[in-house]
C-alpha cells in the first residue's frame, strides 16, 4: 500500500479528465535479436508497465496544491494512490518526468490552467 | 553432449522459436555457509511475474518455484559453458540501488554457495537445467548496482602433496 493519496483537493481523477489529452497504450515487454540473415527474433518477457497520459482543467488553487503534492510530499517520485482515470479501478502510480518535469501546464484562462501529466501505472 | 539436449521439447522450443512468448526464468540461490544470514538463502530471479510483497516505500515483485519466493531484480542471464575447455567463471551484476541484498552482502564471511536454475514462467516448478557447487567470489557494490563472480572450486589450488607440491616440479602431469 502506498504511503501517500492523490489529494482530495485536485480534480476527481477520473471524472475530471481530459478526454482529449487522454493516452493509454498497450504495451508488453520484448526483446528483438538481430539475426546475421532473415528476419529478427523476438521474445516475450512480461508485462509492461502502464503509462498513461491524462489532463486535467485546475483553478490556480488546485495547481498550487498539485505543486506542493508533486514536488514536496512526494519528492516527485514517490508511489501514491489514486484511480486509473478511464476503469476507476485503484492503482498505485508515479509521475512520469520528461526532462525533469512533472507535468506541463498552460494558462488558458484567468486563474484556469490546463494541466497534463504521464502517470506510471504499477501492475 | 550438448546441455540443450536434457532440456524439456517445451523449453527448447522456447529457446529456438523465432517468435517466443514463454519466457525464461534464472533462478539464483544464495547461501552463505557461516554468519547471520546461514540458513536463509538469498533468492533473486531475473522476472517481475507477480508482487510478493508491498510497503509504502516499494513493491517486491518476483515469482514463486516450488514454495519459494525468488525476488525480482533486473540481472542479465549468464550461464558457465558446457563447452571443452570453456570458461568456468561467469559474472552477475544487478543493477540499481541493492538495499535488499548489501546487508547479505556486507554480512559475507567466506564465498557462499551459489545455485543457478533455469525455469520456464509457464512451469516455474520444473527446473529445465541447474548449476550446483558454485561459489560467488569479487564483490563489488556500489550505488550503481552489485556485481560478483562465479566459479567453481578450482582443483589446481588444492594443496596436494599438502603444503610441498610445486606444478613445475611435475610437469608431466599438467
Amino acid at each position: 500500500m502506498a504511503a501517500f493519496t492523490w489529494p482530495s483537493t485536485l480534480p476527481h481523477p477520473v471524472d475530471a479528465a481530459i478526454l482529449d489529452g487522454y493516452d493509454e497504450p498497450v504495451t508488453v515487454r520484448a526483446i528483438e535479436t538481430e539475426m546475421d540473415l532473415g528476419p529478427p527474433k523476438e521474445a516475450y518477457i512480461g508485462l509492461g508497465d502502464e503509462v498513461v497520459s491524462v489532463a486535467y482543467m485546475m483553478t490556480e488553487t488546485q495547481r498550487d496544491a498539485l505543486v506542493a503534492f508533486a514536488r514536496d510530499t512526494i519528492k516527485g517520485v514517490a508511489r501514491f494512490e489514486t484511480q486509473h482515470p478511464r476503469t476507476g479501478a485503484a492503482v498505485e502510480v508515479t509521475f512520469v518526468r520528461n526532462a525533469g518535469r512533472l507535468f506541463t501546464d498552460r494558462l488558458i484562462a484567468h486563474q484556469l490552467w490546463l494541466v497534463a501529466m504521464q502517470l506510471r501505472v504499477w501492475p | 553432449m550438448s546441455r540443450l539436449a536434457q532440456f524439456s521439447a517445451r523449453f527448447t522450443r522456447s529457446l529456438l522459436a523465432p517468435q517466443n512468448t514463454e519466457p525464461q526464468v534464472f533462478l539464483l540461490t544464495i547461501n552463505q555457509v557461516s554468519g547471520p544470514y546461514a540458513g536463509t538463502p538469498l533468492r533473486v530471479c531475473n522476472q517481475p511475474l507477480q508482487r510478493l510483497d508491498e510497503t509504502p516505500a516499494a513493491i517486491v515483485y518476483g515469482c514463486v518455484s516450488r514454495g519459494e519466493e525468488f525476488v525480482y531484480f533486473p540481472f542479465s542471464p549468464n550461464i558457465p559453458g558446457d563447452e571443452h575447455g570453456a570458461d568456468a567463471q561467469v559474472s552477475f551484476t544487478l543493477p540499481g540501488p541493492q538495499d535488499a541484498i548489501l546487508p547479505f552482502i556486507r554480512a559475507l564471511q567466506d564465498a557462499p554457495s551459489v545455485l543457478i536454475e533455469i525455469v520456464l514462467a509457464s512451469q516455474l516448478d520444473t527446473v529445465e537445467a541447474s548449476w550446483p557447487g558454485m561459489y560467488m567470489g569479487g564483490v563489488r557494490y556500489g550505488r550503481n548496482g552489485t556485481s560478483f563472480d562465479l566459479s567453481y572450486a578450482s582443483d589446481a589450488i588444492e594443496p596436494f602433496p599438502a603444503h610441498t607440491f610445486t606444478p613445475t616440479h611435475f610437469k608431466a602431469l599438467f
